[in-house]
């Protein structure tokens, strides 16, 4: 696996995609620089990385796999700047230096691309088999961002609510890869499951770390401004009572929509109160939840130890 | 899992400066389970609010931070 899975590997096979589908250099370089942007710091080509370790972990071939995890990478970023057109954030991206319509031209490029590489697999069930999981996972997906807009325009949900939307939203992608790795790798029917849900619990604890981290970036994200239902928004208004309650609800409400600005003292005043009714260690326990749920499953499946390293490594980090 | 009672758990041991009780004392449902609550116990006990400290960053960055 080392030996094979190299960023070097990944890229190749992504340049042979980009080669056949006989793309115009300006969306092949747009491509190629929103893969490479995407990671934000973290790991390069994660989503590749995370069908692939779970093909390992499912005791599979990871060149098998390869195609697989080209298909969930382009998915993935279609859904990151299909998210960024909703929420009209993220400005860095270089998607958002385009129009919506652009930014959604390149999405759907990269959606096919995605269908390219699920053809591109040799093994007829294996492709169909990885078709209707990335298929599944756009409808539950985008049933979840769709939800999300919805709740924009609602005053409140409960927490159920934020986790049932996470769980579609998020969690749904990290499941698809880890699936997609784990039947790329000839896993039995209940460890494709297994899989799945480790995904979704992966994937939920990764959504909790964002939302909070998003929460104070006032900058660059739009969070408040879109009164978007995020974990320390919805654990806000569910713990909050009497004054505070409407000292939070003034707040939200101050918002400035014609400006799409809140103003730095508001944002002070928002900051402190969150941190004084404990959002740190309100999303700290929810991510420990998740990392410990996702961890459980990977100790529990039934494959030898030394296949099960790399996925160990995606959660051993605890709070 | 019961998110609400593990909210109003976490708030509560923010607003109580003699911290949480043990979970046989608790007052919410026990939908709480005894392992989510140690989970509770660890955070808090762990946490110190910071007037002058953003203090986010302390989830774990991880490969996918």
């Amino acid at each position: 696996m080392a030996e094979f899975n190299t960023d070097q590997a990944i890229s190749t096979e992504i340049e042979k995609f980009l080669i056949k589908a006989e793309l115009s250099q300006e969306m092949s370089g747009l491509i190629r620089s929103s893969l490479n942007a995407a990671h934000m710091g973290g790991e390069l080509f994660r989503w590749a990385h995370l069908t692939l370790r779970s093909c390992e972990c499912a005791c599979g071939i990871p060149q098998v796999a390869l195609p697989g995890a080209l298909a969930m990478e382009f998915f993935a970023l279609a859904a990151d700047i299909l998210d960024d057109i909703q929420d009209q954030d993220n400005d860095k991206m270089p998607w958002r230096k385009l129009s919506n319509a652009g930014a959604l031209n390149l999405a759907i490029c990269l959606l096919m691309l995605a269908y390219e590489a699920i053809s591109a697999i040799p093994d007829s069930n294996l492709s169909r088999q990885t078709g209707i999981i990335l298929n599944q996972t756009g409808l539950t997906a985008s049933d979840g961002q769709f939800l999300e807009s919805q709740y924009e325009k609602t005053q409140k949900i409960i927490l159920d609510q934020y986790f049932e939307l996470v769980q579609k939203k998020s969690g749904s992608l990290a499941a698809a890869a880890c699936k997609i790795g784990a039947v790329s790798g000839g896993a039995p029917e209940e460890l494709v499951l297994q899989l799945g849900q480790f995904g979704i619990n992966f994937g939920v604890m990764n959504q909790i770390r964002n939302d909070l981290k998003d929460f104070f970036n006032f900058e660059e994200k739009k969070d408040v401004l879109n009164n978007t239902k995020t974990i320390p928004y919805t654990y806000l208004s569910t713990v909050l009572k009497g004054k505070t309650a409407k000292r939070f609800k003034e707040l939200i409400k101050n918002k400035d929509k014609v400006r799409q600005d809140f103003g730095r003292k508001e944002q002070e005043n928002l900051r402190q109160l969150a941190l004084e009714e404990g959002i740190v260690p309100y999303c700290q326990v929810m991510y420990e939840v998740f990392r410990q749920k996702a961890e459980e499953i990977i100790k529990g499946i039934p494959v030898p130890e030394k296949h099960k390293e790399m996925m160990m490594r995606l959660v051993e980090e605890s709070v | 899992m019961n998110y609400d009672d593990i909210a109003k758990l976490v708030h509560n041991s923010m607003k109580n400066p003699k911290g949480l009780l043990s979970y046989e004392q608790q007052s919410v449902s026990k939908e709480v389970t005894n392992h989510e609550y140690a989970i509770i116990q660890k955070v808090t006990s762990k946490y110190e609010i910071s007037r002058n400290t953003l203090a986010i960053g302390i989830i774990p960055q991880g490969l996918w931070g």
